[in-house]
């Protein structure tokens, strides 16, 4: 026992013994003989554990919840990436852009093995607005890089196959 | 006996088509029962199309063009003979209405009354104008080489002018995104200017605008082009324009 723990024992007895008055020697010797001791002994022995258990677990459920979160929200993603290239397929142009519009936003998220429906809808559109805005999409996620990349459309396609080299030679001047 | 039946039967038929009994450049179709369809495809080379909407009648007016520049003489001293075309004839895919007159050279003006509902998708593949008038539903046009003219639309657009102008006048905001393209000739968007859109200009540096949100509005600059949402944003129109002008204008002050 260091002098200075020795100073607030004293300090603290004094205090005690001003409060229990003449019942001070009585919790004292009781205090000494029973709770004291047990309790030292609780305290350096069970209650560390405890709480070190209570932590630990607080981690792994943390972790387990991040885990669980972090693959319901891929699966979520998985499924509106599903939903949205479904919607590329529809018929309407609207719709189509509706769904280009929300593709925009994942944008690099796009996986590289999807990109064989974006090109899908770029050759098979009817409609040269969702052609240019697939194109557009296509380029800024690198799926095409050189004019070359731009799919071959059908014959009676002819006008929207010139629009598209067009549109990707006047976001691209270096390339021919 | 049997000539009486073939009488009869003779005068049924030119009563019944009197248009197609004597020519087949020009005539009428009126489609009777239109139960369950909702779009019209019309395509084709050489069309010049004028689509309005009117109660739940589909008719069809057209006429083949006379003086075809793409049939005349040549300077080899040969005569040109231009056969009788077969009249148009609707097809039908489901819901869908189609009119397609791809394979034909001839050069077609076509008239058509639609209900006001209906979708259409209309594409000319190498000439022609197209108008539509009036329309409550979406409507996808593009052409070749003319101009597309779009009024009074209530609903969401897809319009492409190659090689021509295109003005698409709105009555409503759209609820679904929509696009005007042009490669070579004018853009023009006209509308109300209490409406709730997102404008997304690409390719054009250039705006002409009368349209007071339009004009208080913030550009938002991003990678491809710039975007303006006016009085709080809505769906968004594409408008771009590869080699030409482009205006937003206030129909209210339009001539």
């Amino acid at each position: 026992m260091s002098p200075n723990e020795s100073h607030t024992s004293l300090e603290s007895r004094a205090l005690w013994q001003e409060v229990l008055g003449e019942q001070t020697e009585a919790v004292w010797q009781a205090l000494d003989v029973e709770c004291a001791s047990y309790s030292l002994y609780a305290l350096r022995t069970s209650c560390l554990p405890v709480w070190q258990f209570a932590t630990a677990a607080s981690l792994a459920l943390c972790a387990a919840l991040a885990f669980i979160t972090l693959k319901q929200s891929t699966q979520l993603a998985d499924q509106r990436l599903d939903y949205v290239l479904l919607q590329l397929q529809s018929p309407r142009a609207s719709t189509q852009l509706d769904a280009l519009l929300s593709l925009r936003t994942l944008g690099t998220a796009i996986p590289e093995q999807r990109w064989p429906e974006l090109r899908n809808a770029l050759q098979n559109s009817s409609d040269p607005n969702v052609q240019l805005a697939t194109l557009e999409l296509m380029i800024n996620i690198g799926a095409i890089t050189q004019i070359a990349d731009i799919p071959d459309l059908l014959p009676s396609r002819a006008p929207q196959q010139r629009l598209l080299e067009a549109s990707f030679q006047f976001w691209n001047p270096q390339e021919h | 006996m049997k000539t009486d039946h073939f009488k009869a039967l003779l005068a049924l038929t030119i009563l019944s088509a009197p248009t197609f009994a004597w020519a087949a450049d020009t005539g009428e179709l009126v489609l009777a029962d239109t139960q369950g369809i909702t779009r019209l495809l019309i395509s084709g080379r050489y069309l010049n199309i004028e689509i309005r909407s009117g109660g739940n009648i589909a008719a069809l007016q057209w006429h083949q063009d006379a003086h075809d520049p793409s049939l005349s003489d040549g300077q080899n001293g040969l005569t040109t003979l231009v056969m009788p075309a077969m009249e148009p004839a609707w097809g039908r895919n489901d819901e869908t209405l189609v009119l397609r007159l791809n394979d034909s050279e001839q050069s077609w003006r076509l008239q058509l009354q639609v209900p006001s509902q209906w979708e259409l998708n209309v594409n000319v593949m190498e000439l022609g104008d197209i108008r539509i008038e009036g329309q409550q539903a979406n409507v996808s046009a593009w052409s070749a080489r003319g101009d597309i003219t779009l009024s009074n639309q209530n609903g969401s657009f897809s319009i492409t002018a190659m090689d021509g102008n295109a003005l698409v006048d709105l009555l409503a905001a759209p609820v679904e995104s929509s696009a005007i393209t042009v490669w070579n000739g004018d853009l023009s968007l006209a509308l109300e200017e209490n409406l709730n859109i997102d404008l997304r200009i690409l390719e054009s540096r250039r705006l002409q605008t009368d349209l007071n949100p339009l004009l208080t509005a913030t550009p938002d600059a991003q990678a491809q082009g710039t975007r303006y949402s006016l009085n709080g944003g809505g769906a968004e129109i594409t408008l771009r324009n590869l080699n030409g002008g482009m205006a937003v204008l206030n129909r209210d002050t339009l001539p």
